[in-house]
């Protein structure tokens, strides 16, 4: 019997969205189509993630991330 | 970052050829801008020849910008020589270490009974002064500090070169502020001058300031030895290390002083160029036109009518009543001053004749309480 | 010519940065900077949406002309203000910052206690810091002590319009500053601009009055030449004004009498010439 683990959620810019129990923030990028966008930055939990840091970060149920890019300000 | 790398980005000589060729519309312009700020291109037209036709505008201006900021006030200060003792060698002074006079430090009797007979003039800031000489180093200054601490409100220091940590031992003792004069910042003039003892380290002069600002100094005193090399010349670099101080070292206010060399009767100093009164009140009114807000000082060395005179076209600080043999204030050797004094009033006239003029003279300025005599109840960090 | 502004070794020749805030398109933003010649831009940092739509700034920068200078606009204080710079540093690849802390969203005045404290973390970070501040000469003073690359003075409320309404205070960090000044906010129109350049700001930073023009292409271009022209009047001299009348009676006549000073000097014994002014 293959047991899956139950899926978790995390909170993408406070929205809340579920991901598989094993996913990584490359993960969660690919899922919104974000990978190889440029000008992106990632905090989880307050914490800054550098971008070749997300293939080999596990997300957490509950984890809170935080994505940004560059837009128009002054 | 110090002065001396800023002091030998300008070649003296070069600095000389441009300030005798301002022509009088750089004059006026200067005189147009004093209000916005001037530069040290616009010092060098009002320190140039073609000013001196405009004197008596610069005079003016000065007379005016100083009472705006000042008032009609004038500080009074008395300097006390602590010792005759001295290592250098300099061609221009009476302490110098070839000159044969008596050699003498004063006791710490000597110093109470001077402090005695200044505070019955009045005086509550003095200036202390010394030969250059391992007996005079920072214990014995600290400790005539801490003796004088009680009788005056500003303790000021004329003395050798020292080091941050030294000014700030000495700040501890309850030290206002130090004044440093570069003599010439004419290198080759300098070496000449000076021609032997730790004084002959043009450099680490140069530097003081900035070691007095690490230390926590809060009023610093600059100034040249007019007629030790082109006066012009050496007014420019006294404006430029002004100028350095303020953006480098701007909590810290700055006091120009006016020494000159005075031609005697047959007597020249080798090598020294002429300065007279009319080129000292160019020079203080360019001085005051380049910063309204430092303190101009003047001292016994001019005579009375010139003081009478000059008092208003700038100068907030004027000594009075002065004596330069070392504790001369309770017994007086005239062997051993170290120049003459020209003005002699007593300190009563010449403040009774500033309140004729409409002046009021001002004793104290200042208070020890923010020199670290005090201690709030809670430390506060 | 004029000549070139360098911030933390980075040579600039036009001394006009621009924000990409409140323009209507992009396609106006990119003419618009064209047109005004700027070399340094600032961008906001934003929440991406989630949704699917795109909003790709960086696509309309080429970022091989302009400089990016992030700004922590949106920020309260100092510990987000750091957690917004990392985060622009991550994003855009660029350690160069504008740091912008203003607590208060009516009137986006910054917070200069935090703004200084946020300062010496993020010098100490590796940043190259470019804070936005009140026009408060002694913060200046210790913005740049504490390594900012130059200090980003305000001249009026942001979006205001007003011009150069810290004028006097403005000419004070100026005449002090060690490092370069941008006046940045409240600069509503090419004659604003050219009157802080002719006082001897280092560059101006505009962004609402270009954005929110009736033609922001040719506004921008306006304020290019404004700040081409303040510079240039800068450095040729301005003459300033003329100096006080003559109020008082003559303080010089007295030197006509004075002969010279060798006659003055009467004291016989006098031992030497003069040393220290002491006395």
């Amino acid at each position: 019997m293959t047991t899956t683990q139950a899926p978790m959620v995390v909170f993408v810019n406070d929205a809340p969205r579920e991901l598989p129990a094993d996913a990584t923030v490359t993960t969660l990028m690919d899922h919104l189509a974000m990978t190889t966008r440029k000008g992106i930055a990632l905090a989880i939990n307050d914490v800054v993630l550098p971008r070749l840091d997300w293939h080999h970060h596990s997300l957490h149920d509950q984890d809170r991330v935080l994505v940004l890019s560059a837009s128009q300000g002054g | 970052m110090s002065f001396d790398t800023v002091w030998s980005q300008h070649d003296f000589a070069a600095v000389g050829l441009h300030i005798a060729k301002a022509r009088p519309i750089d004059v006026e312009h200067a005189l147009g801008r004093v209000r916005s700020g001037l530069s040290l291109d616009d010092f060098a037209a009002l320190l140039s020849p073609a000013a001196t036709a405009y004197l008596e505008d610069m005079a003016q201006l000065a007379h005016h910008l100083t009472v705006e900021r000042f008032g009609h006030t004038m500080q009074l200060y008395a300097p006390l020589y602590l010792s005759s003792v001295c290592a250098n060698v300099c061609t221009y002074c009476g302490f110098s270490a070839h000159n044969r006079i008596p050699r003498i430090v004063i006791s710490d009797e000597e110093i109470i009974a001077n402090a005695g007979v200044l505070n019955g003039h009045g005086f509550k800031h003095i200036l202390l002064l010394t030969g250059e000489s391992p007996k005079v180093g920072v214990d014995y200054l600290g400790h005539a500090l801490r003796l004088l601490r009680p009788h005056f409100s500003s303790l000021s220091l004329e003395v050798q070169p020292l080091s941050s940590d030294d000014y700030a031992t000495l700040m501890a003792e309850g030290l206002s502020s130090v004044m440093v004069y570069q003599e010439t910042y004419d290198a080759a003039a300098y070496a000449r001058h000076h021609v032997r003892g730790p004084k002959a380290d043009m450099r680490y002069r140069l530097n003081t300031p900035d070691r007095l600002s690490a230390a926590g100094v809060k009023k610093i005193g600059l100034g040249a030895l007019y007629g030790l090399s082109a006066w012009r010349t050496d007014a420019w670099f006294v404006g430029l290390h002004l100028r350095y101080l303020e953006k480098h070292h701007w909590r810290t206010r700055a006091s120009i002083s006016f020494p000159r060399l005075r031609p005697h009767e047959g007597r020249a100093l080798e090598g020294s160029t002429s300065y007279g009164e009319r080129d000292l009140v160019q020079t203080m009114c360019a001085f005051r036109l380049l910063s309204p807000e430092a303190e101009l000082s003047l001292s016994t060395r001019e005579s009375l009518t010139f003081r009478n005179h000059a008092f208003r076209l700038g100068i907030t600080a004027m000594s009075a009543g002065s004596r330069t043999d070392p504790g001369g204030y309770a017994r007086q050797n005239p062997a051993l001053e170290q120049f003459a004094v020209d003005d002699t009033r007593t300190a009563t006239e010449v403040a009774d004749f500033l309140r004729a003029q409409g002046y009021e003279p001002v004793w104290k300025d200042w208070d020890g309480t923010y020199d670290g005599q005090c201690r709030p109840n809670q430390a506060y960090t | 010519m004029t000549r070139t502004l360098t911030i933390a070794g980075v040579d600039f020749a036009s001394r006009l940065f621009l924000g990409t805030g409140k323009f209507s398109s992009p396609q106006t933003m990119q003419d618009s900077l064209a047109a005004s010649g700027t070399q340094l831009v600032t961008v906001a940092l934003r929440r991406v949406r989630t949704d699917g739509a795109v909003d790709d700034l960086l696509g309309h920068l080429d970022s091989r002309r302009y400089r990016l200078l992030p700004n922590t606009s949106g920020v309260r204080d100092a510990r987000e203000a750091i957690l917004a710079a990392e985060l622009a540093r991550e994003a855009l690849e660029t350690n160069w910052l504008k740091l912008e802390i203003h607590p208060d969203p009516k009137y986006l005045m910054p917070d200069a206690v935090e703004t200084l404290n946020a300062t010496r973390e993020l010098v100490r970070r590796g940043f190259i810091v470019l804070p936005y501040v009140h026009a408060d000469p002694v913060l200046c003073k210790q913005l740049a002590e504490a390594g900012a690359a130059a200090v980003m003075p305000l001249g009026a409320p942001i979006g205001s319009n007003q011009g150069l309404a810290s004028r006097a205070f403005l000419e004070i960090i100026i005449a002090s500053s060690t490092v370069p000044v941008v006046v940045d906010a409240g600069l509503g129109a090419p004659s604003h601009a050219a009157a802080a350049l002719e006082m001897g700001a280092d560059a101006v930073l505009v962004n609402t009055a270009i954005a929110a023009a009736h033609d922001p292409v040719a506004m921008a271009h306006a304020f290019r030449l404004g700040v081409e022209a303040g510079r240039q009047a800068f450095e040729a001299g301005l003459p300033g004004r003329s100096p006080v009348a003559r109020a008082s009676s003559p303080l010089t006549a007295f030197l006509s009498d004075v002969a010279d000073d060798v006659a003055a000097n009467a004291a016989a014994n006098v031992a030497d010439d003069v040393a220290e002014a002491g006395a």
